[in-house]
């Protein structure tokens, strides 16, 4: 139960009012801010909230006491319903993927056999692609034999636009310790052993 | 017909290629079948050797006997931890002698890989099944591994009762090439232990080739033996071979696809009968074969025959947007296979002089005109 608390910030959405919450309004702490959509009636008490800007909704509640808009104010009790603190985030739809192994590099361009992973059924194709289209942080992994994700799919923004992207992704390997790669070649002598006894 | 078994006294050669991938299976008579390396029917995600065996009523359990993993190459092992699964009365040979350790190093290192290679998938496969059969009491001699070399026996069918005896041999790798599969494992170690994937794999000249002797017949599958121009190694080192089991095959799995740098002009008088039959596999990454390599082949023999063609492989369509980023994105873009294709041959194998029946399944096709 939260009792009191200080709003920075008021946005009206469709479903209400969202509320900033935090209890030092002049530091205000990004991981102790909560949001709620006002909701009269639900699950929290919020008492004596300081407004800086009236969002419409407020101007409903206020209405009654006259209270002056666009400067801190104490509000009247209201109630409030917290929700996730998540902002939007974008939602991504996958369409196609496929595993591939880097055959050869050119000075412009690359070759790769690339394994349908969305349509195991489909047979492998080779595709000679741009080096532009290898992310800079990635560019340093282009050799042959090595092995990356190719994505292609949406992505939908909080804002409601849609774009098509095309992604790579190169598998980093891990590194093994000597004391783990010592470990590793004895089992595999002593069932070599065993196997061909 | 396409979905009876062979007669107890047929010899059947069944060749699958999808454009990337072979796999050989061969009826030996009475009922047992050897499988030659692996490869997957993508309809059915499952090795093609036991989706065709199941279709014509054969326990892949009891009458599989031998499974050949030629090379490690990624054309060739596709399922074949799944496929020796399955044949659970099957001795497995490879072509790791001396090396076998060194193989395992790199196969249990390499599964710590993330994405890691078909080759180290499915040998960690077939070393988990094969300490898992010696476990449960089996014998090396039942289970394998056999490492195949020139001139070794890796099966006799040959009990008193059979109607048909068979006899397995390999011809190579010779004894020249083996130690060069050392130094290719030690790069792969190299490479794995700097958190790098390996890039190349091993040469075909450390591939298995194998000899048939079923009844009164003989079968030579090329594997992907290469011919160059030492006598330690390649197709020189075989037709040299004074050890090698004589006779002359009347079917031929054409090596390496049909490439060039396999070609070997004395193979055709030396180890190969008069207008034999040969399939042979595409491999469409490598252009194999090419148009050159299918005229010279059709003056060996007219009865040369294809388990497809890869200028009919096509790009599978897609979602219209993953075709339009496709189009957008790649500057050149081609299949690498296509349908399961499927060369069965059978003759009776009691007999060299009985007609032999040809059957060209799912695509396959004859390679020369006329």
């Amino acid at each position: 139960m939260v009792e009191t608390q200080r709003v920075t910030r008021l946005e009206t959405q469709q479903q209400g009012a969202v509320i900033h919450q935090t209890d030092d309004l002049s530091n205000p702490p990004a991981e102790n801010f909560a949001r709620g959509v006002l909701s009269p009636g639900k699950k929290f008490l919020v008492r004596n909230l300081l407004v800086e800007r009236m969002p419409i909704f407020y101007r409903q509640i206020e209405d009654a006491q006259a209270a002056p808009r666009d400067q801190v104010m104490k509000s009247p009790d209201v109630l409030v319903r917290l929700v996730s603190d998540k902002q939007p985030t974008q939602r991504v739809r996958i369409l196609q993927r496929w595993i591939g192994r880097i055959e050869r590099v050119e000075s412009e361009s690359f070759v790769a056999v690339i394994n349908d992973l969305t349509k195991p059924q489909y047979p492998p194709e080779e595709v000679e692609l741009d080096r532009g289209e290898i992310p800079p942080g990635d560019v340093d992994l282009l050799i042959p034999g090595a092995a990356f994700y190719w994505t292609i799919g949406y992505v939908d923004s909080p804002g409601g636009q849609r774009q098509r992207v095309s992604a790579f992704r190169f598998v980093r390997q891990p590194r093994l310790s000597q004391t783990e790669m010592n470990r590793i070649m004895e089992r595999a002598d002593r069932l070599a052993t065993f196997l061909e006894t | 017909m396409k979905n009876s078994p062979p007669d107890r006294h047929d010899l059947e050669i069944s060749v699958f290629g999808p454009g990337a991938g072979e796999c050989v299976v061969v009826h030996v008579g009475e009922g047992d079948w050897i499988v030659v390396d692996s490869c997957i029917d993508r309809k059915s995600g499952h090795p093609i050797a036991l989706d065709y065996l199941k279709s014509i009523g054969v326990d892949p359990g009891t009458q599989i006997k031998l499974v050949v993993a030629t090379h490690w190459h990624d054309d060739h092992i596709h399922g074949m931890g799944e496929l020796l699964e399955a044949a659970a009365s099957a001795r497995f040979a490879d072509s790791t002698a001396n090396c076998f350790a060194k193989l395992l190093e790199v196969v249990e290192l390499g599964s710590k890989l993330t994405a890691r290679s078909s080759v180290t998938r499915e040998f960690d496969k077939i070393k988990t099944i094969l300490e898992s059969r010696r476990v449960n009491g089996q014998s090396r001699d039942a289970v394998g591994p056999m490492h195949a070399i020139a001139n070794r026996k890796l099966l006799a069918l040959d009990d008193p009762d059979r109607s048909i005896v068979c006899e397995v041999f390999s011809l190579s790798p010779a004894d020249g090439v083996i130690n060069r599969e050392t130094a290719e494992l030690n790069y792969a170690l190299s490479e794995i232990q700097n958190g790098r994937r390996p890039a190349r794999q091993g040469p075909n000249q450390l591939s298995v080739v194998l000899w048939l002797k079923v009844g009164a017949l003989n079968v030579l599958l090329g594997a992907d033996l290469e011919h160059v121009s030492g006598i330690t190694e390649g197709w020189k080192a075989i037709t040299n071979s004074g050890e090698r089991p004589s006779g002359h095959a009347r079917f031929v799995k054409v090596p390496h696809h049909g490439s060039e740098n396999a070609d070997c002009p004395e193979c055709w008088t030396e180890l190969i009968s008069e207008n034999p039959i040969a399939v042979l596999t595409p491999y469409a990454s490598s252009h194999l074969p090419k148009k050159s390599d299918i005229e010279r082949m059709c003056k060996r023999t007219p009865q040369i025959f294809l388990t497809g063609d890869p200028t009919k492989y096509s790009v599978p369509r897609r979602d219209n947007a993953v075709d339009r980023t496709l189009r957008e994105a790649a500057i050149r873009r081609r299949s690498l296979g296509g349908q399961m294709g499927h060369v069965r041959l059978r003759c009776d194998a009691r007999t060299v002089s009985v007609q032999t029946q040809i059957e060209l399944l799912n695509g396959a096709k004859r390679a020369c005109a006329g």
